[in-house]
């Protein structure tokens, strides 16, 4: 039973720093996306 | 789109980064996430969804523009106690400031549009919003800091067509160091963050 709950600890501690990181990197794509005001029907702008 | 291979560059960096120094790469949480999304929303209604792009007009979407670059400045601001944002928020800054001195869309050259798509016919007007893009065609004499606006171009040998500006530059850097300075070792990491 320790075990299995250590296990469950771990895996989430895992699962919630990988959400970190997709969270963070989507956060900065959308960041990125809007600093750079895109163009749809070429490549104008950053 | 230029922007967008930031995170790339900056990704593989930082994750090079941390493998060689046999670190984990570890993010932190940003202030105020919220803020991007709400500064993303009115820039895909105005540039990107087909549906609402051509029903909304110039002067509003120009306003909406301008709105959505304050947010982002605020949320750059929010952050500015990592130095990776100290560059992020000064080309915010130029970027917002060219914009609004020529009414609210980011002036680019002809010259500059004719060497982007040199198969082009010249049709836009000086003074013409190009397309549902976020420039403005302005002649560089009658554009306020000109030096400011989309002048710049990748080198040929990337073949990859797009302008940019020097605030477009400064984010670029602020970004991949953003990301490189997360594979750092531990230290690094504390001098990074250290204002927080």
């Amino acid at each position: 039973m320790k075990t299995l709950s250590r296990n469950v600890v771990l895996f989430s501690g895992k699962m919630s720093s990988k959400v970190r990181l997709f969270v963070f990197i989507f956060t900065l794509v959308l960041f990125v996306l809007a600093a750079g005001a895109p163009m749809c029907t070429g490549s104008v702008g950053g | 789109m230029v922007l967008v291979t930031a995170v790339l560059i900056g990704l593989i960096l930082g994750l090079g980064r941390a493998w060689i120094n046999k670190q984990n790469y570890r993010v932190y949480d940003l202030r105020a996430p919220g803020l991007v999304l709400l500064a993303f929303i009115p820039q895909f209604l105005i540039f990107f969804l087909p549906a609402t792009r051509s029903r909304i007009p110039d002067r509003t979407a120009s306003i909406l523009f301008i709105s959505s670059l304050i947010i982002l400045i605020a949320f750059s601001i929010f952050n500015i106690r990592k130095t990776s944002f100290w560059p992020v928020t000064a080309g915010f800054l130029l970027n917002a400031g060219v914009i609004l001195l020529n009414g609210g869309w980011m002036p680019i050259s002809a010259a500059m549009v004719q060497k982007l798509f040199p198969a082009a016919e010249p049709s836009w007007k000086v003074g013409e919003r190009l397309g549902f893009s976020k420039d403005i065609l302005l002649n560089p004499e009658m554009t306020r800091l000109w030096f400011l606006s989309d002048r710049f171009t990748l080198p040929d040998w990337i073949h990859y067509r797009v302008a940019f500006s020097a605030g477009d530059l400064l984010i670029f850097i602020g970004i991949v160091w953003l990301l490189w300075s997360l594979g750092g070792k531990a230290k690094d990491k504390i001098k990074e963050n250290n204002n927080e």
